[in-house]
C-alpha cells in the first residue's frame, strides 16, 4: 500500500514539476536563452500571489492576476534590460549564464529580506487531503494534475494550430531564416518570454501550497525545474511530462526507504543520473541541443 | 574591534577567496567549463583540511597536501560529468552535484551534520602554531603568491593552450588530434590544486567548517569576482577578489539593520555585475577607454544584423538592395 501510496505522490508531483518546466523550456527553445533565472520569475510569482491574496486579503482571483503580471514583467526586464544588451557583446553566452544565475541570487536575497526566510504556503485550500480508497492525495495535488493536462494540452493548441505558435516553432527552429523570411524576430522573443514567464504561476500556486515556498527556492526549484526540461528534451512538451513524472517518482519512491533528510540528496541525485544517461532528453527535442 | 586585527581578517579572507577564484577561472575563462558549484568544491577541500587536522595530524603542509589530493579526484569527477553534460547544461548539473553535496555533508555524523565540523586543532608548520589574523595573514599572501605563480604557469602550458583551443573551437581541436574529453577532465582536475588550497586556509583559520558557509551566494561571490576583474586571464582574479571582499569588508563595518546587512552584499554585486556585463564585458583589466561607457551600451543595444556582419567582415555596400544594381556584361558567357 505504500508503495502505491508513494507512486501516487511521486506522479503527482512529477506533474507539477513538468508544470513548471514547460515555461522554461519554451523560453530556450525560441530565444537559445539559457534563462535560469526562470527561478527567480518562480518565486516571484508566488509571493505576489502570497501577498496579494493572504496580506492584503484581496482574494484568490486577484493574486493570481499578480502573480500573472509579476512574472511577465520580470521576464520582459530580463529580456529586455539585461539580456538584449549583452547578445551582441563578446563572450555572449558566458555573460548570459553570468546574469541570470546572478538575477536568481539577488531575488532570493531581496526576496528574504523584504518577506522574510520563512516558508509561506500560497493557496492554503489546496492543502486539504481527500481519501480516495485507501489511497490519499492532497486538492492540490488533484487540481495540479488537471492543470497540468490543460496547460500542456494547451500550450500544444497553441504551437501547432495557431498563427503564433507556427511562428514561435518556426523561430525555435531557425533563427536566421526566421528572420530572412519575417524580418526582426523580436516580437516574438518578446512573446516567447512573456509566455514561457508566466507558465510558471500554476506551477507556483501548486507546489507552493503543497511544499511550501520560500526565498531560497529561486535556486533549488530554479535548478530542477531546468533539469526536468533537459532530462525530458529542451523544447518538447512531451518531454517535460516525462521528465517531471521520472524525476518525481523516483523521488518518492526513495523515502520507501530513505529518512526525509535524504530528500535533496536523491532529487539532485536522480537529476545528475538522468542527464548523464540522456544528456540530449528523454525524447528527440524539436530543436537539437547543441 | 581592533581595526587592524579586522582588516587582517578581511585580507585573509580575500587570499583565500582569490585562490578559490582562480581555480573557478581554469574552468570558466580557459576551458569553458560552466561549472556553477565552485563553493562547493571549495567547501569540499575545507571539510577534508578538516578531517585531516582533526583525525590525522596538524601539519598544515600535510593538510594543505592531502586535501589537495581530495579536491583534485572532486575536481576529476566533475570533470567527468562535464565532459558528458555539456555547456549550458552543465550549469545546471554543477549545481544539482553541489546540491547533493552538501546534502550528505548535511546528513552524515562523521562530517558534523549541519552542525559543520568544529574544534579543528591549531595548525603548525616548522614547529610555529598558526593562530591569529596577523599569521594568517602571511600564510595567506604567501599561498596566494604560489597560486597565482602556479596558475600562470599552468594556463601557459601546452595544457592551458590545449583547454582554451577545446573551449574555443571543439572540432577543430579535435581535428587537431585532441581529446576535448581526457582535456575538460584534466582542467577540471588541476583546479582542485586551487579549491583544495584555499578549503585548506579557510579551515585552519576559522577552525570550524559548516555546509552553510559554501552556499550558492558564496558561488555568486566568486563569479562577480571573476568576472569583474575578467575570465580568462591571470590578472583579472586578483583585481576582482579584492574589489568584492574589499566591498565585502567595508559593508559589514557600516551599521545596517540586521536583514539588510545579510542580503546587501548580494545586491551590490549585482549591481556591479550589471554595470560590468554592459559596460566591460571582458572585465576591468581588458578594459580599454577608448569609448565611454555610454557609447558601449548604446552600440550594445542598437546593433543589428548589418553592423554586426560588419564588424566581422567590415564594411558592406551601402546599397541594401544587391541584386537591383544595373548588371554589367555577364562574364559567365551570355551568349551560350
Amino acid at each position: 500500500m505504500l508503495g502505491w501510496q508513494l507512486l501516487l505522490n511521486g506522479i503527482v508531483v512529477g506533474a507539477q514539476y513538468a508544470l513548471v518546466a514547460v515555461g522554461f523550456s519554451i523560453i530556450f527553445s525560441i530565444t537559445r536563452i539559457f534563462h535560469v533565472a526562470q527561478g527567480a520569475t518562480y518565486v516571484l510569482a508566488g509571493f505576489a500571489c502570497y501577498e496579494v491574496s493572504q496580506r492584503l486579503h484581496a482574494g484568490l482571483l486577484l493574486g493570481i492576476v499578480a502573480a500573472l503580471f509579476v512574472a511577465a514583467a520580470f521576464g520582459f526586464i530580463m529580456q529586455e534590460g539585461l539580456y538584449r544588451s549583452i547578445t551582441n557583446a563578446e563572450h555572449s553566452l558566458f555573460a548570459m549564464f553570468v546574469a541570470s544565475f546572478g538575477a536568481v541570487i539577488v531575488v532570493d536575497n531581496v526576496i528574504s529580506w523584504a518577506f522574510g526566510d520563512n516558508t509561506i504556503n500560497v493557496v492554503p485550500a489546496l492543502t486539504k487531503t481527500l481519501n480516495i480508497g485507501q489511497l490519499q492525495i492532497t486538492k492540490g495535488g488533484l487540481v495540479g494534475l488537471g492543470l497540468t493536462i490543460v496547460v500542456i494540452g494547451g500550450l500544444g493548441l497553441l504551437l501547432h494550430r495557431t498563427r503564433v505558435g507556427t511562428l514561435l516553432r518556426a523561430l525555435a527552429s531557425d533563427e536566421e531564416l526566421f528572420e530572412m523570411t519575417y524580418g526582426s524576430s523580436r516580437k516574438y522573443r518578446r512573446i516567447a518570454f512573456a509566455l514561457g514567464s508566466i507558465l510558471v504561476v500554476p506551477g507556483v500556486l501548486m507546489i507552493g501550497s503543497i511544499q511550501g515556498l520560500q526565498s531560497s527556492d529561486g535556486i533549488t526549484i530554479g535548478t530542477i525545474l531546468i533539469a526536468v526540461t533537459i532530462v525530458g528534451g529542451i523544447g518538447s512538451l512531451t518531454g517535460a511530462a516525462l521528465g517531471g513524472l521520472a524525476v518525481g517518482i523516483v523521488e518518492n519512491l526513495a523515502q520507501w526507504k530513505l529518512s526525509v533528510g535524504w530528500d535533496p540528496v536523491v532529487t539532485y541525485g536522480i537529476i545528475v543520473v538522468l542527464m548523464l544517461a540522456r544528456p540530449t532528453g528523454l525524447l528527440r527535442a524539436l530543436r537539437p541541443a547543441q | 574591534v581592533d581595526v587592524v586585527s579586522y582588516w587582517e581578517s578581511v585580507f585573509v579572507e580575500a587570499a583565500a577567496t582569490l585562490i578559490v577564484a582562480l581555480g573557478l577561472n581554469l574552468q570558466l575563462g580557459y576551458a569553458g567549463i560552466y561549472l556553477a558549484a565552485p563553493a562547493v568544491l571549495y567547501g569540499v577541500g575545507a571539510y577534508i583540511a578538516a578531517l585531516t587536522a582533526i583525525h590525522l595530524t596538524s601539519s598544515f603542509i600535510i593538510v594543505v597536501l592531502v586535501s589537495i589530493g581530495g579536491s583534485v579526484a572532486m575536481g576529476a569527477a566533475f570533470g567527468v560529468v562535464a565532459s558528458r553534460i555539456k555547456g549550458e547544461y552543465f550549469i545546471i548539473a554543477s549545481m544539482a552535484l553541489g546540491f547533493v553535496l552538501t546534502g550528505i555533508a548535511n546528513q552524515l555524523s562523521f562530517l558534523g551534520g549541519s552542525e559543520g565540523l568544529v574544534a579543528i586543532p591549531v595548525n603548525t608548520v616548522f614547529g610555529i602554531q598558526l593562530i591569529g589574523n596577523q599569521t594568517f595573514a602571511i600564510v595567506g599572501l604567501i599561498c596566494a603568491i604560489i597560486a597565482v605563480a602556479l596558475f600562470a604557469v599552468i594556463v601557459n602550458s601546452t595544457a592551458g593552450r590545449r583547454w582554451r583551443a577545446v573551449m574555443s573551437d571543439e572540432a577543430a581541436a579535435r581535428s587537431l588530434g585532441l581529446h576535448p574529453t581526457r582535456l575538460r577532465i584534466g582542467a577540471s582536475a588541476v583546479s582542485g590544486v586551487f579549491f583544495g588550497l584555499a578549503g585548506a586556509i579557510y579551515a585552519a583559520n576559522l577552525q570550524y567548517v559548516t555546509g552553510a558557509d559554501f552556499s550558492t551566494n558564496e558561488t555568486f561571490l566568486l563569479i562577480v569576482a571573476i568576472v569583474v576583474g575578467g575570465a580568462g586571464t591571470v590578472t583579472g582574479p586578483i583585481l576582482g577578489s579584492l574589489i568584492v571582499i574589499g566591498i565585502t569588508g567595508v559593508l559589514t563595518n557600516i551599521n545596517f539593520s540586521p536583514g539588510l546587512a545579510g542580503v546587501l552584499p548580494e545586491i551590490v554585486y549585482g549591481a556591479i555585475l550589471v554595470v560590468i556585463l554592459i559596460g566591460a564585458p571582458s572585465g576591468l583589466v581588458r578594459l580599454r577607454f577608448d569609448r565611454g561607457l555610454r557609447a558601449r551600451w548604446r552600440d550594445n543595444r542598437a546593433m543589428k544584423p548589418r553592423d554586426r556582419l560588419e564588424t566581422a567582415i567590415g564594411k558592406l555596400p551601402n546599397d541594401p538592395d544587391v541584386d537591383s544594381q544595373p548588371p554589367d556584361t555577364d562574364p559567365a558567357g551570355g551568349e551560350a
